[in-house]
C-alpha cells in the first residue's frame, strides 16, 4: 500500500462518514430548529406538570383557558413564566384544550414531532403522555 | 574492554572494504524532528480515534437499541457534530504533515532515521495492535454472552478495519529503519 493510496483512502473514508454524520445530525439550519423543538417539548411538560395536582383534598377544575394568573389561582398556586406560554420561535400560545374539567391537551407545531419525541422524551410522566402525531401533551389533573 | 563492547564498537562500522572504515548511519534525534513527528502522529490519533467515534454514534442513532432512552440518541447526535468537527482539523493536518515527510525524505534519505519517527512508528503499531486483539477478545466475549447484534458487528468491524489498516501502513515504514543502530 503506497502512501497515497493510504491518504486516498483515509479521505474518502472520513469524507463519507462525514457526509453520512452531516445527513444524520441535518445540518446547522436544522440543528437550529431541533433546539426549538426541543424548547416547545420541554414548555408544554412544564405545563403538563403545572396542570397536574396531586396534592390538594379537594380535585381541582382546569382553568379555561392557560395564563400566568390563571394558574396563580390553581390548586395551590402554580408559577409559570409567560415565556414558557408560548412558541419561542413564533410567540402564539401553545394550543390548550380542556377536554373535561380534569382532562387537558396541550400542543405545539413541531418542526419534527417524532425527532423531539426520539430526542427528549423520557417515557410518559405521571398522568400525561406525548403524542408524536399529533403534537400535543394529553393529560388528568391526576 | 570486554569481547562484546569490541563487538558493538566494530558493529558500529558498516561492513564494507573501503578504508577508512564508514560509520554506520545513525538514528538524529532534533526538536524540530520531535515537533514534526509528534504532531503527525497526534494528527493519526485523533482522526482515527474520531473516525471511529463518529461511524459509533452514526450506527447508534440508525440502529437504536430497543431499550434506548431519550438521552443516548441526543448523545449519539453530539458525538457526530463534534466528530465531525475534529475531522475536520485532525485529517488535513495528518495528510499535510504525512505528505511534507515523505517529501523530505525524498529531498534528503537521512530525514528517514530520526529517532522520534522509530519510536512513534513503534507506538503506532503497538497501540493498533492492541487495539486490534482488544476488539477480536471483545467480540468473542460478546458471542459468548449472546450479544452479537448487527450494530455490534459493524462496530467490531470498523475498529478491526482502521486498526488493522494503520498497523499495516506503518508495518511497510518499518523498512526505513532496517539498518539502524
Amino acid at each position: 500500500m503506497t502512501d497515497r493510496a493510504f491518504l486516498i483512502g483515509a479521505v474518502a473514508l472520513t469524507l463519507a462518514a462525514g457526509l453520512v454524520g452531516i445527513y444524520t445530525v441535518g445540518g446547522p439550519s436544522w440543528s437550529r430548529r431541533e433546539i426549538l423543538d426541543q424548547r416547545r417539548f420541554e414548555d408544554i411538560i412544564e405545563l403538563a406538570n403545572a396542570l397536574r395536582c396531586w396534592n390538594v383534598k379537594v380535585t381541582p377544575v382546569l382553568p379555561a383557558e392557560l395564563t400566568v394568573e390563571s394558574l396563580r389561582s390553581y390548586c395551590d398556586g402554580r408559577n409559570v413564566s409567560r415565556a414558557t406560554l408560548t412558541d419561542n420561535e413564533t410567540g402564539e400560545a401553545y394550543r390548550y384544550t380542556r377536554v373535561s374539567d380534569t382532562e387537558f391537551s396541550i400542543c405545539a407545531k413541531f418542526n419534527d414531532a417524532a425527532r423531539a419525541e426520539r430526542l427528549w422524551y423520557y417515557g410518559t410522566g405521571e398522568g400525561w403522555a406525548f403524542n408524536a402525531s399529533t403534537g400535543c401533551v394529553t393529560g388528568k389533573v391526576r | 574492554m570486554t569481547p562484546g563492547e569490541i563487538d558493538g564498537a566494530l558493529a558500529s562500522f558498516s561492513e564494507s572494504d573501503f578504508n577508512p572504515p564508514v560509520p554506520r548511519p545513525r538514528l538524529r534525534l532534533t526538536a524540530r524532528d520531535a515537533f514534526v513527528y509528534l504532531s503527525l502522529f497526534t494528527a493519526l490519533a485523533l482522526s482515527a480515534g474520531y473516525l471511529i467515534t463518529l461511524i459509533f454514534a452514526i450506527l447508534d442513532f440508525h440502529l437504536p437499541d430497543p431499550a434506548e432512552g431519550a438521552g443516548e440518541a441526543r448523545y449519539a447526535l453530539d458525538q457526530i457534530r463534534w466528530a465531525i468537527a475534529t475531522l475536520l482539523v485532525s485529517v488535513p493536518a495528518f495528510v499535510w504533515m504525512t505528505h511534507y515527510t515523505d517529501r523530505k525524505i525524498a529531498q534528503e534519505a537521512g530525514h528517514q532515521r530520526s529517532l522520534v519517527r522509530k519510536w512513534l512508528t513503534y507506538l503506532a503499531l503497538f497501540v493498533s495492535a492492541l487495539v486490534f486483539f482488544g476488539d477480536a477478545i471483545y467480540v468473542i466475549y460478546c458471542f459468548l454472552k449472546g450479544e452479537m447484534t448487527l450494530r455490534f458487528i459493524l462496530k467490531a468491524m470498523t475498529i478491526a478495519f482502521i486498526a488493522m489498516t494503520i498497523f499495516i501502513f506503518y508495518l511497510r515504514g518499518l523498512e526505513d529503519f532496517r539498518d539502524d543502530r
